[in-house]
């Protein structure tokens, strides 16, 4: 009892130990799809960039909107120049934020100058600066963004004041700089949804990892506790109701041979005391099914001979062993483990298989470092592995017991052809 | 006649007792000592050497078949009968080599020991019929296993033994003067017997077993 309750009072610890794992790996899964969104809009923003240098050969083509040709040749080579390198640079980049942060003062600056060769203020390319802003603000948010604002703002004032037609008056500059508030505003607001749903498909996604990881160890705690609690619950039949049973049986028996009790007493207390010896023989038999002390007195490959050669005298069908007595286990739980799945795959071939031959066999690593290998191999009616019960627990516990080892469970199924289980040891529990 | 004179080994006190008043009754037999720790049972038999040793198999400390070994070489002319809750072969076969002639189960009446007790003193052995018939499926289970590995044929070894030269298919074939469809054949049939996967693996599963050198 004091070990049980030790034990109980560890385990909360390991689910805290998996929750904080769990958070921080959510915490940079969460970062990781962050930066995976910003690479994406970095490429997209990049492809803008080359519509918004095409609509400036454009302007160059086919209106004489400039003044100044040869600057707008310029400005066109050095817009050429920026976007190839920033589109080049997305995939380069050692952190994609900081090329965000790049382009996103790259940009208005680009727009400034194509405005001032064009009109300033009034320009027919001033909407760049709402697109950069709106495009910035979306990728960047946070402090950046008043940053970014800023910047937009004093480009379109160093415009007004130097690069505007005569007419632009201080009305247009205020009603500006009002929409890039207001670009920037609607920018703040896409960018909050984004990441809202962003942290929901994350929230989500970390909710199932973690009820996964629970249940997995869940049906792994259970599977040891049910192990150690047949263990406990065999020891306790044999150490205290198998011998209390055989002192009772005892005791009706030399109650029954007293001389001075009447014959129909006597033949009463002979049939109790058989009575007990029944009881005997039933608990004998139970400790055995709970769990055989043969497995941790002589091990797996003695366990399933004896219980094969018991199994293959009350089965339809022929029952084959073949183990390679050269491998060896060193730990005790491993062996526990495939005896259970032997068992497992015996109660369920016998009542859904119907097979006419089973091979069992543990054979050694087939490669050096590699981990023993148990098939369980039947010629009957096989089944579909995605059509099975959800209640049915049988395969899930199989699986789970090999893997909670750090081995693998493979089952193998083809219809009217049979069904092969495969168990892999990791390297360590056998050789 | 003389009385004999039995020893008691079980870690049930109470059990113990049942027993020995059980054994009493008789009137020929005589408990001279019960112990239930086998490290103290040993010393004691060796100084008492009683007829006859009354042994239980799960014990903590020292189990009983190590107690039974170490018994039957300090006494042995001494009878000794296992008397436990377990009915696996593995338990009979390690007991009766380790020195017991008689083998009764807890669950059994007072018949079984008392039957025991006198094949063993007359000289002869005692299994009770519930564990005999386990341990001779036991035993017809080995005699399977191992007449599966004397089922290799001639052929079959001189097939493994050109696998282990490295031969494929085809050199088989021509070297055993056989079609490459009679080399697969043999090789599946190897496989089946042999639990390989492959021919690597037949081969080592071969030279473990020494089936080839």
């Amino acid at each position: 009892m004091l070990i049980r309750r030790a034990r109980q009072r560890e385990r909360p610890k390991l689910v805290t130990v998996l929750e904080a794992r769990d958070h921080i790996e959510a915490d940079s899964r969460f970062e990781q799809h962050t930066l995976a969104h910003l690479r994406q809009a970095e490429r997209e923003v990049a492809w803008l960039r080359w519509l918004g240098i095409v609509a400036w050969v454009l302007i160059l083509l086919w209106r004489d909107m400039t003044s100044d040709v040869g600057n707008a040749w310029a400005v066109l080579g050095g817009g050429l120049i920026y976007t190839a390198w920033s589109h080049w640079r997305i995939d380069r980049a050692g952190s994609i934020r900081a090329a965000a942060r790049l382009t996103s003062v790259g940009d208005p600056i680009l727009a400034a100058l194509m405005c001032a060769m064009t009109g300033g203020i009034g320009s027919l390319f001033y909407p760049f600066f709402y697109f950069t802003l709106l495009a910035t603000v979306f990728r960047l948010g946070g402090r950046d963004v008043v940053l970014i604002l800023a910047l937009n703002a004093a480009l379109s004032v160093v415009l007004f004041f130097f690069a505007s037609a005569p007419d632009i008056r201080l009305t247009d500059l205020t009603i500006a700089i009002f929409y890039l508030v207001f670009a920037t505003l609607l920018g703040v607001m896409l960018a909050r949804w984004a990441r809202k749903n962003l942290s929901l498909a994350t929230s989500r996604e970390k909710a199932f990892r973690l009820a996964r990881d629970r249940t997995r160890l869940l049906l792994r705690r259970l599977i040891g506790a049910q192990e150690e609690e047949r263990r406990l619950v065999a020891g306790d039949l044999h150490d205290r109701l198998g011998h209390q049973l055989f002192v009772l049986q005892q005791g009706l028996g030399s109650l029954a041979d007293h001389d001075k009790l009447p014959d129909d007493l006597k033949l009463r207390l002979k049939s109790l005391g058989n009575e007990a010896q029944a009881c005997a023989n039933d608990v004998r038999l139970m400790m055995n099914d709970l769990r055989p002390t043969v497995l941790d007195d002589f091990g797996f490959c003695e366990a399933v001979r004896e219980y094969v050669a018991r199994m293959s005298v009350n089965v339809p069908f022929d029952l084959t062993l073949k183990i390679d007595d050269t491998v060896e286990f060193d730990e005790r739980a491993a062996e526990a483990m495939l005896f259970r799945i032997v068992q497992e795959s015996l109660i369920n071939i016998r009542k859904h298989a119907k097979a006419t031959r089973v091979v069992i066999s543990l054979a050694p690593p087939v490669y050096a470092g590699g981990g023993a290998v148990l098939t369980i191999s039947d010629d009957g009616e096989g089944f579909d592995p995605h059509k099975t019960e959800p209640g049915h627990l049988g395969l899930l516990t199989m699986r789970e017991r090999a893997e909670a080892l750090g081995g693998t469970f493979e089952i193998s199924t083809i219809s009217g052809e049979g069904t092969t289980v495969t168990v892999t040891l990791p390297e360590g529990h056998a050789a | 006649m003389k009385a004999t004179s039995i020893y008691l080994i079980d870690d049930h006190h109470v059990l113990r007792q049942a027993i020995a008043t059980m054994l009493e009754a008789e009137g020929d037999l005589v408990i001279v000592g019960q112990s239930g720790e086998g490290r103290a049972a040993i010393n004691e038999i060796a100084e008492l050497k009683p007829d006859l040793a009354i042994v239980d198999l799960k014990m903590p400390g020292m189990g009983g078949l190590a107690v039974i070994g170490e018994i039957a070489r300090a006494v042995p002319k001494m009878g000794i009968i296992v008397f436990t809750m377990y009915d696996n072969p593995a338990y009979v076969w390690e007991a009766t080599n380790g020195g017991a002639s008689g083998y009764v189960l807890k669950s059994a009446g007072k018949d079984d020991l008392l039957r025991a007790i006198r094949a063993v003193r007359s000289g002869a052995a005692y299994l009770q019929a519930e564990v005999t018939k386990p341990l001779l499926q036991r035993l017809a289970q080995d005699a399977r296993e191992q007449g599966r590995k004397s089922l290799l044929s001639t052929r079959e070894v001189q097939v493994l033994e050109c696998l282990s030269d490295g031969q494929s298919n085809k050199v088989i074939a021509s070297s055993l003067a056989i079609s490459e469809d009679t080399v697969k054949a043999h090789l599946k049939s190897l496989y089946e017997k042999l639990g390989a996967s492959d021919r690597a693996h037949a081969v080592a599963i071969a030279l473990r077993q020494q089936l080839i050198e």
